[in-house]
């Protein structure tokens, strides 16, 4: 015991823990202004715009190019009627709806059966389950759409989302873009703490990439791809935890552009229970591990300039929360051993507060800024005040243990659904 | 386009009326504690000290906001002088064998793309099969 209080006391005059304490302290504020400043100048100059530039900037090409909704379901019986009713009323003039269906074992395929019978929706039936990145390779050489929008099968889109995707796909080299995933489930304190994070964190953060020139992530749950990139990088690969991932580095590597449109609206169910929370977050982590694995040397060439600020961002995020891990836990043990902890107060200080109050102001202005696009984020805005006290702990704690996972793991063959549905 | 077009899906679920007084009692309390800290952190802080933590924010504001127009002007006058990319990918759609590498059996890709249900499995010889039903 005695060795362990010096060892700790050592620690904690050495240049690794003040290295470790100056970024724990200062990259939350410095990254919260980056992307708050990034994504201010996203919104003035892409979404500040009157009627008739909107207008010019969303016509649709003539003649409008045929999309393919394509929906993987894996027992998914509870949801994809609303999601094939809401498919249904896009207003799009060209489009087709493809299920398919990773060998379910509940109702998914009867409730899908009267669409199909009515010639509404398409079906393609897997009798073996192999995950999400192999249906969707099984599916698309039966599509006929050179867009594809892909969607999660419990999420409801509005019907104006493909006008709102489709012009992009002018520009020849626009390989996917990705939407703006709401939160609809609204029914544990869980669940609107990931309201605010979709709204503030991911909405800001794309803003931010695209500014930048490259984003880290399309949003698997909406995301509009160009086949012929699909082809060009080979599809998806069925051993990545994150398919979605996987393919927006592929595809930029590629010299791929991919865009975010904040105007295409689609409705996510969100995980509603910590279990829940912890499995998806798990699976991101791991993938997150897997994708710099398997494209870590971007970070190195020159060629890849462009992607450096979002990959090295990746890289520092991953670092900061191995730094909250590490020193939360020296110091939880210092005060149990009665040692007060160099650098750290049981009540925040200054600094802390700093801390916290940039994070709820970039969480603020995240929902300022997606205000817009959905109106009834407003009164949700105050239960950020709880994102640095309860989720940083929890996200930093799944990233910390679980990116290494997927960073030296061997890879699966095939990564299968583990998708909680209630 | 019409930003106050109805959306499909905007009903959001909420919760009873008594969970949802429980987490805005549990919001409150949080804020209450976060000014309450404030409040407690505020008079014991120097004056220097909160002015170079302002100070450093600001710049790095100023220095953000300053790269990243710069950074866009950069690429503007990129596209200005080269203009927008052009040159479509043609990459033939040749699919024989699947993510796995198993051979892809098929009655042909059209009849696929025409037909209302396709039926894919796997058989011994690791060969993936695809019908369509006509229709």
């Amino acid at each position: 015991m005695d060795q362990v209080i010096a060892g700790m006391v050592f620690f904690q005059h050495t240049t690794l823990y003040w290295v470790m304490l100056t970024y724990f302290g200062f990259y939350p504020v410095f990254s919260a202004v980056v992307w708050v400043t990034t994504s201010i100048i996203y919104f003035f100059r892409k979404e500040r715009m009157g009627e008739e530039e909107d207008a010019t900037l969303y016509a649709l090409p003539e003649p409008p190019p045929m999309v393919s909704v394509l929906i993987p379901a894996y027992c998914e019986e509870k949801g994809i009627e609303a999601t094939l009713e809401a498919a249904m009323r896009i207003d799009y003039p060209r489009f087709e709806i493809v299920v398919v269906d990773d060998g379910s074992t509940d109702e998914t395929v009867a409730r899908v059966m009267p669409y199909v019978e009515r010639g509404a929706v398409r079906l393609v039936r897997k009798t073996m389950n192999e995950g999400k990145a192999m249906a969707l390779n099984d599916a698309l050489p039966c599509l006929n759409g050179e867009i594809i929008l892909a969607l999660d099968a419990d999420a409801v889109v509005d019907f104006g989302i493909l006008r709102a995707l489709v012009p992009h796909f002018s520009s020849a080299r626009v390989a996917a873009v990705t939407g703006n995933p709401r939160v609809s489930n609204r029914r544990t304190l869980l669940s609107k703490i990931q309201l605010i994070e979709f709204t503030s964190v991911v909405g800001l953060l794309r803003r931010a990439q695209r500014v930048w020139g490259r984003i880290q992530t399309v949003s698997g749950v909406v995301v509009a791809f160009r086949k012929q990139a699909l082809l060009d990088v080979g599809l998806f690969d069925p051993s990545m935890a994150t398919e979605d991932i996987d393919m927006s580095w592929r595809l930029q590597k590629r010299f791929w552009d991919i865009r975010y449109e904040p105007k295409a609206l689609v409705w996510m169910q969100v995980p509603e229970t910590l279990r829940g929370l912890w499995r998806q977050r798990r699976r991101w982590a791991v993938g997150l591990g897997q994708v710099l694995r398997r494209h870590g040397g971007i970070l190195f060439h020159q060629k890849n300039l462009r992607f450096w600020p979002v990959a090295y961002e990746a890289i520092l995020s991953i670092l900061w929360s191995a730094c909250f891990v590490i020193l939360t836990s020296l110091w939880i043990l210092s005060y149990s051993m009665g040692i007060h902890p160099i650098g750290a107060y049981p009540i925040p200080n200054f600094w802390g507060m700093i801390i916290a109050t940039t994070c709820i102001a970039q969480l603020t202005v995240g929902v300022v800024l997606d205000r817009h696009y959905d109106r009834s984020i407003r009164p949700y805005a105050a239960v950020a005040v709880l994102y640095p006290a309860i989720y940083w702990a929890l996200m930093s704690t799944i990233t910390f243990f679980f990116t290494p996972i997927g960073f030296f793991r061997r890879r699966p063959k095939i990564t299968l659904w583990k998708t909680e549905r209630k | 386009m019409n930003r106050e077009a109805g959306r499909a899906g905007a009903d959001p679920k909420r919760c009873g009326s008594t969970r949802e007084g429980l987490h805005a009692l549990i919001v409150v309390c949080t804020w209450v504690l976060f000014f309450y800290w404030w409040s407690c952190v505020l008079p014991t802080t120097l004056l220097s000290d909160a002015a170079w933590a302002i100070l450093a924010i600001l710049v790095v504001s100023v220095c953000t906001v300053v790269l990243t127009l710069g950074w866009v002007r950069y690429n503007l006058g990129i596209y200005r002088r080269k203009g927008p990319r052009r040159r479509n990918l043609d990459v033939p759609e040749h699919f024989t064998v699947d993510g796995l590498g198993r051979d892809l059996v098929h009655t042909g890709w059209e009849a696929q793309r025409a037909s209302r249900l396709i039926t894919v499995s796997v058989d011994g010889e690791n060969r993936k099969t695809l019908s369509a039903r006509e229709g």
